[in-house]
């Protein structure tokens, strides 16, 4: 089944936010530069395929599925099979305590929410020290602290290096983004920086609701109620 | 769980009780410890004890063969498949083994080396078609645990259809299903262990990919792990090594179900602990049930199978009971 | 933490322990049986370096003897009249071998295995009733040191009255039943020099299997098949305990015996017959068994001859196939004409009536120790036939009706308890 048609982009660096409305190819958008559907034409990161680029880039799955009777740690461990000693865990456990959640190294998948286990997971996936970072809906289940923190630990990331593509519900993360890429319907719409891209025309047409710019400075969009 | 590091030392003391106590339990006894080391320092106990020594160290040893064996194959898949109810006998290679041996019978052909080749061939031949037809049918988890399932019920509705025919011959047929240690023969014995032993190292030397499954089909193939190749091969090895003990022995039911079971109990999810800790928990079951079974219908001895499901399945209730909410299962 | 790398080397030592306890113990199984091994060795040769025996004649002599015997089975079977020459043919033969057999034996047994036997048997285990009626009936009871539980409770007169006796007086050891589960164990503890059963009965070959590895000979019987198998089986047990000339006289005796109910039974016709030895589900002898060679010496012809062994079979057949004589064994008082007609008409309905033994009354319930005599296929065997003869051809023995419960009280066997 084809679900993303004709989309073509290219993006240097820093953060891409992926928005559009449910359905629309955002997370077989992901999984394609994942290498994990199949898809027809290119694909290509610092100019290997996604199966090459395995080692550099980490995917955090919308709906992860983790074995309840795992611990924190194990995961951890899981993520990392590949690389030798323990360098990992310590850039594991440092993660864990920027998102104040340290305890979970020693509790059971089962005992946590799903708040933590996203954040376990993201620890995890960072621990790798990716050089791109794939994330589907990072900050759903996450109340406005974590999400605050989650964001906060991207941004900086983004600064320093790492490239971050996310796909997201949140238009408040879009503006702040690098570049947006606007999905509807499997074909790409738009691409470029959030100003060009960000309009309330565009964005109505896109999710077939009204939609208005109520703040210039950060640019903010909400869905009219009327 | 606070037991873990104690239990790193309980685990060997008590599978090496248990082979003691194995070795000079039994009727016929004033057999035991101080007679292997009059036997070896050469003072020469009395040509008696040396047989049922020698039968006793046989059986035990045996023993301990079907209880790793069952009991890694058991952890792997269950670790594969992230689902507690999966024992090493899911691929049908129990009843195809069954069948090989009911035929054999039939045929007249009644050797004990014959009936374990044609154990052997039976389980490994059921292990490839269900392999080959689940993957010609989508090759997911699920398809190969209903492929086995139904290889399973077909295998042994033919079985039976086979026994009606047997007449008198039919108790070394039923017998055989009951499982047993009582009559292994030391070469049959070496090419089990063989077998068995490469298909766990194998597995062993695949312990940091079966770690992965706990992340998801989806992280996990992102990783750069061929999921559906590894599961595949976890069911292979597996299979044939539980295949090899089948053979050997006829089939020993629980083990491998529970053993997997306590261990993860007491060490959460790490494979690569799990692992060692089931097939000692596995080893100290089987020789344990062994050594029940010689000594509850004396002078007659009780199927195996029926002492480790009897004896085991309690055992599992407690254990659950007694740890009500510490687990989603 | 180290935690995790700790416990991964640790779990690493773990497995490492475990096989090597693995290890220690099948060395040491090794090392012992190998112990066991050699000291059978220096035994064997010992006692075979001993005996000077010209080994040329007793190959020769014991093959003729089979071939005679399994000749003279044969032509019993195949129900051929010139049985009284044959019989003075084997009376010929025997009376050519001066020379009691002695050891060391080579035997081919039912499994085509080659069992060697280096001198007499002292210390002879039994593992079924049918090997231990052939033991004691060539002379050799002497020499038991075990039997099944079976044998202690199966076995008809005048053999239950010898192993109780032995029992009683502790020279003879139970060993459990082969059927069941049997004890190695108990089987090794009595040290046999040689052990008996009967081939694919109960656990018997996985026995043979596992004793073989100690170098405990052990010999197979073929007797399941036909009648001529019970006599070669009966001078191979012969042959294996030293007893060769009796077990000779044994077959003579009971060839002897078919000969003169041949000659009773040659002016009637066949009756067809349908031996039931276990009701829901129904089993019954089928053809290539021992009971079916026994049938038809007895002048009946076995209606499910076409399916071999012991087929289970349905109302329906029983209807179809239609016997003029009907024998359930009663398996110790459990089954008895009211179970027949009840598993019959429970699923046939009245029409079971139709069937020719029920609609001429001719359906015998078997019990006590004639129901021994036949399902054991061992010496008294011709005496089993006797019986089945009385019961078909009642007229060729001056008996008017036979009785519906044959039992040692209701119908005598003239030469059976001697």
């Amino acid at each position: 089944m084809k679900i993303l048609n004709d989309v073509s982009f290219e993006h240097e660096g820093g953060t891409l936010v992926v928005i559009g409305p449910n359905g629309s190819g955002k997370t077989t958008l992901l999984r394609s530069i994942a290498g994990l559907t199949r898809y027809s034409g290119v694909v290509e990161i610092e100019g290997l395929s996604p199966a090459r680029y395995r080692n550099y880039m980490s995917y955090v799955p919308a709906q992860p599925s983790l074995d309840p009777m795992a611990r924190g740690l194990d995961i951890g461990l899981a993520m990392n099979y590949r690389s030798p000693g323990n360098l990992w865990r310590q850039h594991f456990r440092e993660w864990l305590a920027t998102f104040g959640v340290e305890g979970l190294t020693n509790r059971a998948i089962f005992t946590m929410s799903s708040g933590e286990q996203r954040l376990l997971l993201i620890a995890a996936a960072l621990s790798r020290t990716p050089r791109l970072l794939l994330l589907d809906e990072p900050t759903a289940f996450l109340d406005m602290t974590n999400q605050a923190k989650v964001m906060k630990v991207l941004a900086e990331l983004s600064r320093s290096g790492v490239t971050i593509v996310m796909a997201t519900h949140d238009l408040h993360y879009a503006s702040l983004a690098d570049n947006v890429a606007v999905l509807s319907k499997g074909r790409l719409v738009a691409f470029g920086s959030p100003r060009e891209v960000l309009n309330e025309d565009l964005l109505s047409k896109v999710y077939s609701v009204s939609i208005k710019k109520v703040n210039d400075d950060p640019p903010l969009f909400l869905p009219g109620l009327f | 769980m606070k037991a873990r590091g104690l239990t790193w030392a309980l685990l060997p003391a008590l599978l090496l009780a248990a082979c003691l106590a194995s070795v000079s339990v039994g009727p016929f006894s004033k057999v035991g410890i101080v007679q292997v080391f009059e036997a070896l320092s050469g003072r020469g106990a009395p040509s008696t004890y040396l047989y049922i020594l020698s039968y006793r160290l046989m059986r035990t040893a045996a023993a301990i063969v079907i209880g790793v064996s069952l009991a890694s194959a058991g952890a792997s898949l269950q670790y594969t498949l992230r689902n507690p109810l999966v024992d090493p006998y899911l691929a049908g290679v129990s009843s195809g083994a069954l069948l090989g041996v009911t035929l054999m019978i039939y045929l007249g052909h009644t050797g004990f080396l014959e009936l374990y080749v044609a154990a052997l061939a039976g389980g490994l031949a059921t292990l490839a078609a269900v392999t080959l037809i689940s993957l010609l049918a989508g090759g997911g988890a699920s398809t190969f645990l209903i492929t086995g399932v139904a290889a399973s019920y077909v295998l042994t509705g033919v079985t039976m259809f086979l026994m009606i025919g047997l007449g008198p011959k039919l108790p070394g047929a039923l017998y055989w299903m009951f499982g047993s240690v009582a009559f292994v023969t030391r070469p049959l014995l070496l090419r089990s262990a063989a077998v068995a032993a490469l298909s766990i190292a194998g597995i062993a030397t695949l312990t940091r990919y079966i770690n992965t499954f706990m992340l998801g089909d989806d992280v996990a193939k992102s990783l750069g792990v061929r999921t559906g190749l590894l599961r595949t091969t976890v069911f292979a090895l597996a299979s044939s090594a539980t295949s090899a003990v089948v053979a050997m022995s006829g089939p020993v039911g629980f083990i491998g179900l529970v053993s997997p079971w306590l261990a993860r109990r007491v060490y959460g999810s790490s494979f690569s602990l799990a692992l060692p800790a089931a097939a000692m928990i596995g080893a100290t079951l089987a020789v344990a049930s062994d050594i029940a079974a010689r000594l509850i219908l004396y002078p007659s001895e009780a199927p195996l199978t029926a002492v480790t499901s009897v004896f085991g399945a309690p055992l599992l209730v407690y254990i659950l009971l007694k740890s009500r909410g510490e687990s989603p299962w | 933490m180290r935690d995790a790398r700790r416990s991964v080397d640790v779990s690493a030592s773990v497995l490492a322990i475990t096989l090597a306890i693995m290890v220690v113990l099948v060395a040491l199984s090794a090392y012992s049986l190998s112990e066991v091994q050699s000291i059978n060795r220096r035994l064997s040769s010992l006692s075979s370096s001993v005996s000077n025996i010209n080994n040329t004649i007793m190959p020769e002599v014991s093959a003729k003897l089979a071939y005679e015997s399994e000749e003279l089975g044969s032509l019993l079977s195949g129900l051929n009249s010139s049985v009284s020459y044959e019989v003075s043919r084997l009376n010929s033969t025997i009376k050519e071998l001066s020379v009691s057999l002695r050891f060391p034996v080579e035997i081919v047994d039912a499994l085509n295995e080659t069992v060697f036997i280096p001198s007499a048997p002292t210390r002879v285990v039994t593992l079924d009733p049918a090997a231990t009626e052939d033991v004691i009936a060539v002379g050799a009871a002497g020499q038991l040191v075990g039997i099944d539980n079976n044998s202690l409770i199966y076995l008809p007169p005048p053999f239950n009255y010898t192993v109780n006796k032995l029992y009683e007086n502790g020279s003879v050891k139970n060993i459990g039943s082969t059927y069941t589960s049997p004890s190695i164990e108990a089987i090794l503890s009595l040290r046999p020099d040689l052990v008996i059963g009967t081939a694919g009965w109960g656990y018997n070959n996985y026995i043979a299997s596992v004793l073989g590895q100690y170098g405990i000979p052990v010999l197979l019987l073929p007797s399941y098949n036909s009648l001529s198998d019970v006599y070669e089986s009966i001078i191979m047990v012969g042959e294996a305990t030293g007893h060769v000339q009796q077990a000779v006289s044994t077959v003579e005796r009971d060839s002897e015996l078919m000969a003169s109910l041949e000659s009773r039974l040659s002016n009637y016709s066949p009756v067809s017959v349908a031996l039931v030895s276990w009701i829901n589900p129904t089993y019954v002898t089928g053809g290539g068994t021992f009971q079916d060679s026994m049938i038809s010496l007895a002048g009946g012809v076995n209606v499910f001859e076409n399916s071999t062994g012991w087929p289970v079979i349905s109302a329906e057949e029983m209807l179809n196939s239609n016997p003029q004589v009907i024998i359930v064994m009663s398996n110790g008082g459990l089954f008895n004409e009211t179970s027949l007609i009840q598993w019959l008409s429970s699923s046939i309905g009245p029409a079971y009536e139709n069937i020719s033994a029920i609609k001429y009354g001719r359906v015998y319930v078997v019990e006590g120790w004639y129901e021994s005599l036949l399902s054991e296929p061992a010496v008294l065997l011709p005496y089993g036939v006797e019986l089945l003869a009385e019961v078909l051809h009642p007229q060729a023995f001056n008996i008017t009706q036979p009785p519906g419960v044959i039992s040692p009280s209701t119908l005598s066997l003239p030469g059976a308890t001697s």
